[in-house]
């Protein structure tokens, strides 16, 4: 078994401050019983009331139990203890008691949660080049699936869309199955998404333009290396590569008040999905939290709309990116601080900043100040100035937003999409018309 | 955006049979190498074409929506609308009327917000007062329920109604009556002036406890719980105790039904005590009934 680097081990550390406080662990003198063989290393570390038994396993999978209480992941010891062991600090030996009893027990058995107070941490610890290896083969995948979609993208071209929407979803639906192989979800989903528009007259357009957007897509996965980063990241995500919630969190996080504005239940193809609005109030930051289930399952309810959140806001990474992780939480409190209102112009003006740095962006949260006008064929909202766009999405018509206007103009927050605005809720901090997510019917 | 309808002519039909353009106007960016695939242009083009029109696409407009006529009523308070939400989920139309009445007989109106369910509500069921409804949505409620096709009948029925008197007033007592009169026909009670005696009072509520109304006992008692004068609402808590201790047992299916009219008693009573204290903005004095564990 190779010795690990400093680095590497320093690379294992949740944060910075349990790499400091494992490099000045591993030079005390608080170790006893430490040792190594070729695969696993052990030692007890002194100076509580009890020692903590630290064990690891190098694997691979690397992995390890401390029993101590700490919530951090790996603890200082087992960090510690990596860190002496690199550093030529732990001599060869035998596994006492506490480590062969841990090293010889099944894979599955040292998984399992350590029972209340017990004071057990297990884990397993990243090993950069099985991982390395794992995103070469995928980036693999991906890029074969691409070149394949690209091929299918110009075949449509070629031979001309005409007759497209005879063949319908399944046309689009194989190729999408094709690029879920290919681990390349976000591309499935956007290709399932095209048939929506043969609806509606028009689509030869619509569908070109789609179509373009993939096209797009692939031209930027072949560019990878050459975008800046945040735009590389943000054509990983839309291809849909995931990125690990350690990663994410590992970001530096946005301490804020934030208000949950508004939120929205779908089911896209298999996957109930959540979003959750956000807006902070000393930062004036939007983001969106995001869960799925299956179809029926249930959504995370941690955060819904109408509630006051003080955090630390963990944003994924990317440009035009508004999804984040919620992390730290205090028991703060505020009042709650409505999003400022903006023009149809200056909405759209953001819209195109957006789009400038996610060109596949498909919604930007905003609030608007606008008259709901009923229509037979479609509601609209009605700016002063004259300037409208269409309400859309809704699962029916927005009569309480007529209810709270009766004609005036009403703040409103949705989602402003190229196709139009989607309603989420009504601002107001009155008492009796206040802030209301009731955008239409109850039971609707 | 000639270029584009090329585009799309050339995208729909094939770029095997139909060229793509070759020179683009400024507008449109870079000029396309001459040496690129028909197809892969054409969906280049429809990218640009697509982020163009994403961010640079001009507003519609449309014209101005109709004007609603002002509120006038004083809005009911946060605690009204409390109450009106526990009535509305799901909808009690019984206590929904109590809940319009006393809106209405305050001079105040049910927020913007509540309008829909509301008006969701009346469509479905005559039973929904409608004097009192249109007086508790006011004019521009009224407006709002005639904007929707669906509640044209609706819309109707409260525009006739606006002018009549509120449901406890058209049932106004025409006589005295005694408590003898109503131990022989307990419907007479719903002609004795408001409000009723204590002894009137006590008289319904033995009434109830006795079993004698049987199956009509829960419905006859929730039209009590709507007239019984709110100072004897503690006279209920011991009529429900008589009930318990009654010297005559009742047969299992007579004390069911007797516990489940004080229960519809006890509930619109104490919904009316609630509005009251709400609509008037005073705390509530009394103490709600425990319900016996039966």
């Amino acid at each position: 078994m190779d010795v690990w680097s400093r680095d590497r081990v320093l690379s294992q550390a949740s944060d910075r401050a349990s790499a400091r406080a494992a490099a000045a662990l591993a030079q005390t003198r608080v170790w006893r019983d430490v040792g190594a063989d070729h695969s696993s290393i052990w030692g007890l570390c002194t100076g509580g009331t009890r020692p903590y038994q630290v064990v690891l396993d190098l694997g691979p999978p690397a992995a390890y139990a401390c029993s101590c209480p700490s919530r951090k992941v790996p603890c200082k010891h087992v960090l510690a203890l990596l860190l002496r062991w690199s550093a030529g600090q732990v001599p060869p030996g035998e596994p006492p008691e506490f480590a062969s009893a841990w090293l010889g027990a099944p894979a599955a058995r040292r998984a399992e949660p350590a029972p209340p107070g017990a004071g057990r941490q297990t884990g397993e610890l990243a090993d950069p080049a099985a991982a390395a290896k794992r995103a070469s083969a995928r980036a693999e995948r991906v890029t074969n699936g691409l070149d394949e979609l690209d091929q299918w993208l110009c075949d449509q071209i070629r031979g001309g869309i005409a007759g497209l929407e005879r063949a319908g979803y399944v046309h689009f639906d194989r190729m999408a199955a094709r690029m879920v192989d290919a681990q390349a979800p976000g591309v499935a989903g956007m290709l399932r998404s095209v048939p929506a528009e043969f609806a509606s007259s028009g689509w030869p357009g619509r569908v070109l333009e789609q179509l373009g957007a993939l096209h797009l897509l692939v031209q930027a996965h072949r560019a990878l290396g050459r975008l800046p980063a945040d735009l590389a990241a943000t054509v990983r995500s839309r291809i849909g590569y995931s990125v690990g919630k350690a990663e994410v969190m590992a970001q530096r996080g946005v301490l804020d008040h934030w208000f949950a504005v508004g939120m929205v239940d779908t089911a896209e193809y298999r996957l109930d999905t959540r979003r959750v609005w956000l807006y902070g109030a000393s930062s004036g930051r939007w983001a969106v939290i995001m869960s799925f289930a299956p179809p029926g399952g249930a959504l995370d309810a941690t955060v819904l709309a109408g509630q006051m959140l003080h955090a630390q806001l963990h944003f994924y990474p990317g440009s035009g990116q508004f999804r984040a992780l919620v992390g730290e939480q205090t028991s703060a409190t505020a009042e709650p601080t409505m999003p400022p209102t903006e023009s149809f112009a200056a909405v759209r003006a953001r819209y195109a900043q957006l789009v400038a740095s996610d060109p596949w962006a498909v919604r930007m949260p905003a609030v608007i100040t606008a008259v709901p006008v009923p229509g037979t064929e479609r509601w609209r909202l009605r700016a002063e100035n004259g300037d409208c766009c269409d309400i859309i999405d809704l699962p029916d018509e927005p009569w309480p937003l007529l209810a709270r206007s009766a004609g005036e103009p009403i703040e409103v927050f949705g989602e402003w999409t190229p196709r139009g605005f989607r309603p989420h809720s009504l601002l107001g901090s009155e008492a009796t018309e206040p802030f209301s997510t009731a955008v239409v019917p109850r039971g609707a | 955006m000639a270029i584009w309808e090329d585009v799309v002519a050339a995208g729909l039909i094939g770029t095997d049979r139909r060229p793509v353009p070759q020179h683009l106007p400024p507008s449109w960016g870079t000029e396309l190498d001459q040496a690129i695939d028909p197809a892969h242009a054409v969906l280049s083009l429809a990218a640009r074409h697509r982020a163009v029109i994403r961010a640079g696409g001009l507003p519609a407009s449309c014209p101005p929506a109709a004007l609603g006529p002002p509120n006038r009523e004083p809005v009911a308070s946060r605690a009204a609308h409390e109450i009106l939400d526990r009535l509305l989920s799901p909808p009690q139309v019984d206590l929904l009327n109590l809940w319009l009445i006393a809106a209405a007989q305050h001079g105040q109106r049910a927020a913007a917000s509540y309008w829909t369910p509301l008006a969701m509500v009346a469509a479905r069921t005559s039973a929904v007062d409608r004097t009192a409804l249109g007086r508790a949505i006011g004019e521009r409620g009224l407006w709002f329920v005639a904007q929707n096709p669906q509640w044209t009948r609706l819309s109707n029925s409260l525009q006739s109604g606006t002018h009549d008197d509120l449901a406890p007033d058209r049932s106004a007592p025409t006589g005295v009556v005694t408590e003898d009169a109503v131990r022989a026909d307990p419907e007479l009670i719903m002609a004795a002036p408001s409000p009723w005696s204590q002894q009137l009072s006590e008289t319904v509520l033995k009434i109830i406890g006795s079993g004698q109304l049987r199956e009509r006992g829960p419905r006859y008692a929730a039209t009590i719980g709507a007239r019984l004068p709110l100072e004897h609402y503690e006279l209920v808590r011991s009529a429900m105790q008589q009930d318990l201790g009654s010297d005559e047992p009742l047969t299992a299916l007579a004390l069911r039904s007797v516990r489940e009219a004080f229960r519809a008693l006890e509930r619109v009573a104490w919904v009316r005590i609630e509005l009251a204290s709400a609509f008037a903005g005073k705390p509530i004095t009394v103490q709600r009934l425990e319900t016996p564990p039966w």
